[in-house]
């Protein structure tokens, strides 16, 4: 693989609210190369999108408590001042959002809101700017793109408004684009719009995208390599395929039985009982247990550890030379 | 009365048109949610109505229960036209008819606890009283799988799969013939939307219910469905049993629609057929078929005349122009 980008390292995320402390991330760690996509999938409240809003520092702190490592090349990104901060978001590491209308804004033009972008991080001229506004709406294929520069957000529908956004956060070819849940607002036809012209941009200027959904089929679909984040922790991660057809873990063998499959018959689809645990009281051992039918009280009390082979990590302890001898 | 043991709702040409505010001097525009919808569900079947935001599915739902007046058409719920019931008759018929809808933290009085939630429906349309409410409302807590002791609790003490039981066990508590679910599914994650989709199969099978699912996940309503039907643009674009539809859609609508749900197996590369632009404003429908602008099949017919259905077998109909040379093409391909 080539060099990597990102490393995060044994993030830590709390929430210090009235109701006590909500251990949001769990010591997270995983990386990012040049070019690659890789997805985060979990259900909600497992960490997916406060992990991202980590690496951009968008969390306000307090109430967020945030402890590790995000190395941007060699940066820590978590040890800059806020100046120093803003010349990386936006600009080498920038973020779409789930909801386009919410992320945009409302009394700016979209012409006016995208050459703010250009204004803030490179000394360009108006006309330089609206130029290369214009281009990048061109490249995510928004249809005469003149008139759009003079528009409002309402004006545009939703998968505009989305196009609009990603032309936004591409306008200063960001080595890293954060997408959390970009296409879940949108309908089917219109998200396959959208993955595809994601996948098409990461080919063109080898942007790298950390893809933040709840949708294994849009994982499927778009990315490289697989982080399945349950209860603020990575509990299984590997390349696509691999992860697919081999999962190890018993959260991500459940989530992939629970979807119905596009042959299904009326068949009984396969559950996982039971809900998960609180973040504000995260049990002792694996977060999984109270779930897991190969729970035993080993993984009630201790916390499985990451075992890795050839690129698959996977954090149960089914997979320890303990459980094997017993 | 119409009479027929097998049907247990028919819809004949439904519209329904809402008026838009425009100027004094300017024409009445109508948001056209509903365009001559007909469709015949009957007892035991799950009817799948599947379409993007703003197709008009939720608007159906609600003018089959009548909780909307429909602007035109009928609506023959066994053998009997709501559409022109009213008051104390319009009620006996609700009783057999229920909704579940997408939110179950919405749709849920966050004040009043379970036990008074589940006990509403009976003391309203007068099943029993005193103390035997208290035990149909634990019998119906047991049915969606929920312990008694929930009885005493208030909403905010569940989680969304739970909540979406209660809100299912109150739909269940006057007996329907006809269970509505509108999105039931589509908040819940994955792992918790297995278990309500499990639950209402079980139900179905034990209560014999009739259901129309309403979503925007073809994956669920696939799953879920005997019989689906696709709506575009207000209208049904095509009409079929699952298996007919998913294997051998016609419509070139359908056929977009179900290439474009991603699916969850990396080593699959599907030939994906990918619409262009999005759909038209319901207010101003395009002239002829509502699908001509986004259709590469669309030719001079579909952009003037609007297309009729075209029956492919008795329980299979296409709304599209081109339907028989599609369905050959298909047969041949």
């Amino acid at each position: 693989m080539n060099e990597e980008i990102l490393q995060v390292r044994d993030l830590l995320v709390k929430f210090h609210t009235k109701y006590g402390t909500a251990s949001a991330v769990n010591h997270v760690s995983f990386s990012l190369a040049r070019g690659e996509k890789l997805g985060i999938v979990g259900e909600s409240g497992s960490g997916k999108s406060v992990t991202s809003k980590s690496i951009i520092r968008l969390l306000q702190t307090p109430p967020a408590e945030i402890s590790g490592e995000i190395l941007f090349h060699d940066t820590d990104l978590l040890r800059l001042s806020e100046k120093a901060m803003q010349h990386y978001r936006g600009n080498k590491i920038s973020m779409i959002f789930q909801e386009p209308m919410v992320s945009l804004n409302p009394l700016y033009t979209i012409g006016n809101q995208m050459s703010e972008v250009l204004f803030i991080h490179e000394k360009v001229s108006k006309a330089e700017a609206r130029e290369r506004v214009l281009a990048m709406l061109r490249t995510v294929e928004i249809p005469s793109p003149e008139e759009r520069l003079r528009q409002y957000p309402f004006e545009l529908s939703g998968g505009m408004r989305q196009r609009v956004m990603i032309a936004m956060s591409l306008l200063c070819h960001p080595e890293i684009l954060i997408a959390d849940e970009p296409t879940t607002a949108l309908d089917v036809t219109i998200q396959a719009q959208i993955l595809d012209l994601l996948n098409e941009l990461n080919r063109k200027f080898n942007t790298s995208i950390i893809m933040i959904t709840h949708d294994l089929g849009v994982i499927a679909e778009m990315v490289d390599r697989v982080a399945v984040m349950y209860a603020g922790r990575i509990v299984e991660s590997a390349p696509v395929k691999e992860l697919f057809s081999h999962p190890q873990h018993p959260y991500t063998i459940g989530l992939l039985n629970a979807i119905p499959k596009m042959k299904g018959d009326r068949e009984k689809l396969e559950t996982i009982e039971g809900t998960v645990p609180s973040l504000y009281q995260l049990p002792e051992g694996c977060a999984f247990a109270n779930r897991c039918t190969y729970a035993c009280s080993l993984c009630r009390g201790n916390q499985p550890p990451e075992i890795r082979q050839e690129g698959h990590s996977v954090r149960c302890f089914r997979y320890t030379d303990e459980w094997k001898e017993s | 009365m119409r009479e027929n043991h097998d049907e247990l709702m028919e819809v004949r040409n439904l519209r329904k048109w809402f008026p838009v505010k425009s100027g004094f001097f300017k024409e009445q525009k109508y948001v056209k949610a509903v365009e001559d919808v007909s469709l015949t569900i009957r007892r035991g079947e799950t009817l799948g109505i599947v379409g993007e935001s703003g197709c008009g599915k939720s608007t159906l739902a609600r003018l089959l229960l009548r909780l909307l007046d429909s602007t035109e058409g009928e609506i023959f719920f066994d053998g009997q036209d709501i559409t022109r019931l009213s008051g104390e008759e319009l009620r006996k018929q609700r009783r057999r008819m229920q909704m579940v809808f997408q939110d179950p933290y919405a749709s849920l009085n966050p004040r009043s606890r379970i036990v008074d939630t589940l006990s509403e429906p009976f003391l309203i349309h007068g099943i029993c009283s005193g103390t035997e409410v208290r035990r149909h409302a634990a019998e119906l807590l047991e049915m969606v799988g929920l312990d008694t002791d929930s009885l005493r609790k208030y909403p905010h003490e569940f989680s969304g799969g739970q909540r979406q039981r209660i809100c299912i066990a109150r739909a269940l508590a006057v007996r329907p013939d006809l269970l509505v679910c509108d999105e039931c599914v589509s908040a819940l994650d994955v792992s918790i939307q297995a278990q309500i989709i499990n639950l209402l199969m079980d139900l179905q099978k034990e209560l014999g219910l009739t259901i129309i699912f309403i979503s925007h996940d073809l994956r669920v309503v696939q799953h879920i469905s005997s019989h689906v039907a696709v709506m575009y643009l207000g209208g049904l674009a095509e009409y079929g049993t699952k298996e007919k539809l998913f294997e051998n859609p016609v419509h070139p609508y359908t056929r977009a629609l179900l290439t474009a749900v991603p699916i969850a197996d990396p080593f699959l590369t599907r030939k994906s057929i990918r619409l262009k632009g999005e759909v038209p404003s319901p207010i101003d429908r395009p002239e002829g078929c509502s699908f001509c602008t986004r259709c590469e099949y669309a030719g001079e017919r579909c952009r003037s005349i609007a297309p009729s259905r075209v029956y492919l077998d008795p329980e299979h109909y296409v709304c599209c122009h081109e339907a028989h040379s599609l369905a050959d093409n298909r047969e041949a391909g």
